[in-house]
């Protein structure tokens, strides 16, 4: 599928996104403070290559998942608090549409395990309070922003 | 990550770090405030105090518990490609991905066409993604170091 060649090329473009927590294995203060660090930051990383390499139906629901996560907006507009508001919302309704249009098109059995798992890393609270969601939100308009340039 | 770590560096050693934050970015009021909270380790609840969402505010946030010598890789310039993350970041998250004034001005990127989207490539996004990798491997290794040294002084 569409997703599945444009995540390979990108895994084969030089993305280093592996931090090897079993470097911190030495005991004492490396083990104890840094391989906890190292394997978050590692983890994240994963995900957020997912995101990124994900179909686009994934990466805007990512971002209105982002909104719900965050409490403060209704789904869908989950970028009120820009100083950019409308425009920013201009551009995910018109990604959303696109997204969705396609998706039911040709997509719908694959995407839903897709959308599986990004709620699984969005709601389960994986990275709760701190600015790790936003970096995921980050990596869905990568994805959206690849989308648009390269024609995938 | 930078906050994770910085974070875990003032619970692995307070008696050393809390006295060399204090007056760089935290005050003692704040810090009794802190202490007051026992349900968080003091580490986090510093980090929420401190903002660290910009290559130099990381920055500012390590030289303020480690020496300020021992960062060159935080420098700026010299880590031009972290910065276009950063401002790419902001743009993407923040301006609706148009590419602006501010953007072409500390990111050099004299060919970004202001007012239109800001284009981006596989291999640009692979290159920016790097960057930020690469940084927070030495940020790791450089802080397992400092703690190896507090040890053993």
């Amino acid at each position: 599928m569409f997703w599945h060649s444009r995540a390979e090329w990108i895994r084969t473009s030089g993305i280093e996104f592996i931090i090897d927590p079993a470097r911190y294995t030495n005991g004492g203060h490396a083990e104890k403070v840094i391989r906890p660090v190292a394997e978050r930051f590692s983890e994240l990383m994963r995900d957020l290559l997912y995101v990124v390499t994900a179909p686009q139906t994934t990466m805007v629901f990512g971002l209105a998942s982002h909104g719900l996560y965050e409490g403060e907006d209704p789904p869908g507009n989950c970028l009120s608090m820009s100083p950019a508001k409308d425009l920013e919302y201009q551009w995910l309704q018109y990604t959303l549409s696109e997204s969705l249009g396609f998706w039911l098109r040709d997509h719908g059995k694959e995407a839903q395990g897709y959308q599986k798992r990004i709620v699984d890393v969005m709601l389960e609270k994986r990275y709760p309070q701190d600015s790790r969601t936003g970096d995921i939100a980050f990596a869905c308009r990568v994805g959206l922003v690849l989308v648009r340039s390269d024609g995938w | 990550m930078a906050g994770d770590l910085w974070a875990s560096a003032i619970n692995f050693a307070p008696q050393l770090f809390l006295p060399r934050a204090l007056g760089k970015g935290i005050n003692m009021r704040t810090l009794k405030k802190v202490c007051l909270n026992a349900e968080d380790a003091i580490g986090q609840s510093l980090q929420r105090r401190m903002n660290m969402t910009s290559v130099t505010e990381i920055r500012e946030a390590f030289e303020a518990i480690f020496a300020p010598e021992t960062l060159p890789f935080l420098s700026i310039p010299g880590n031009e490609r972290l910065v276009e993350l950063e401002m790419t970041r902001h743009l993407l998250m923040h301006k609706g991905g148009i590419v602006d004034n501010e953007f072409r001005q500390k990111t050099g990127l004299r060919d970004a066409p202001i007012g239109k989207p800001l284009p981006l490539s596989i291999e640009r996004a692979s290159q920016l993604a790097n960057a930020g990798i690469d940084q927070g491997r030495r940020l790791l290794q450089f802080v397992e170091g400092a703690l190896g040294d507090t040890r053993q002084s």
